[in-house]
């Protein structure tokens, strides 16, 4: 009955890692902040969230761990998540002036 | 295991089963919050999609130390946690109840510098809707942003309340003893939701402070 509620005990040396690689990718990404990186500085900080976010998830979330239905769950909000927001992004991107509110400018800006 | 017997409700074949049940309710749920701040994520993609210069613009205005040291500030609340329930599984009571405390008065830091925040903002007229009226940006868009941003933090910073008012109820059960190495699912789905809101922030933070 060692296994019953699957309760696994992480080890806080590794809590601690991960807790110092946060702080280092926030520091990174305050850092990039301050350099001139034009284009790529929205997708350098996106990359740098999803990191830290996935961190969290897999090791203080553990769900490294944890039984397949939990991370379904979770990978597929995710995945509904960037489905809608690419959509909706396209839709703007892709806006003429007949398919525009009045006052709303189309992209790019003219 | 006579222990168990007492958490486990009778409808459940085992304790397993049980957690098991607790846990997936537990994801469900975050999966549900994931999918209610996306509709604020996609709405700020649009108005940034369509105004990218006022955007820019407008997250300069905002106090980028203070928001980073909000982000340090909840990260290390989320090692707090997680060690709090480190220490209730290898059965040291009293650590856990120090770690779920100090994640609490973290949680309780955050709002405080956050209406640092919001209270600079409200007295230089950076604020939602036709409220606005900042001397310093009277650009077409600039008041999307703040609206963005007031919603955003705002929906954020009520989870952030509830989630010290979760914590606070689970810290108290664990120093009167209601959690063992055994059992502790309630600490443990606690914890989940205090490290999703800590998560939603890795992702606020970047998106009004940064760029």
């Amino acid at each position: 009955m060692a296994s019953a509620t699957e309760t696994h005990v992480s080890s806080p040396l590794r809590l601690l890692l991960v807790w110092v690689a946060l702080c280092a990718l926030t520091v990174l990404t305050f850092g990039l902040h301050h350099v001139a990186l034009g284009g790529y500085a929205l997708p350098a900080a996106l990359v740098i969230a999803v990191v830290k976010s996935a961190l969290v998830a897999l090791v203080f979330m553990e769900l490294w761990e944890h039984r397949g239905a939990n991370r379904l769950v979770f990978a597929v909000s995710v995945l509904f998540v960037l489905l809608l927001m690419s959509l909706a992004i396209a839709d703007v991107l892709t806006r003429f002036p007949l398919a525009t509110p009045t006052g709303i400018p189309t992209f790019p800006a003219p | 295991m006579p222990d168990t017997h007492v958490h486990r409700a009778h409808h459940f074949q085992d304790l397993g089963k049980q957690v098991h049940a607790e846990r997936l309710g537990m994801w469900l749920f975050l999966g549900t919050e994931v999918l209610l701040f996306a509709g604020l994520f996609v709405g700020y993609s649009f108005y940034r999609t369509l105004y990218p210069h006022a955007f820019a613009e407008a997250s300069h205005h905002l106090d980028t130390p203070f928001g980073t040291l909000e982000t340090f500030d909840l990260i290390t609340s989320s090692l707090a946690m997680a060690l709090g329930i480190h220490f209730t599984r290898t059965g040291r009571r009293r650590l856990s109840v120090a770690a779920v405390a100090l994640t609490i008065l973290m949680g309780l830091a955050f709002l405080g510098m956050h209406s640092v925040e919001y209270r600079h903002e409200y007295l230089e007229g950076m604020l939602p809707g036709q409220y606005y009226h900042f001397a310093e940006l009277p650009l077409a868009g600039a008041s999307l942003f703040f609206t963005m941003y007031f919603l955003m933090t705002g929906l954020h910073s009520l989870h952030v309340i509830a989630g010290v008012g979760v914590l606070t109820y689970l810290c108290v059960r664990t120093y009167r003893g209601a959690y063992s190495p055994a059992y502790q699912t309630p600490l443990e789905l606690g914890g989940l939701y205090w490290h999703l809101v800590d998560m939603i922030w890795i992702f606020l933070y970047p998106l009004l402070y940064l760029i």
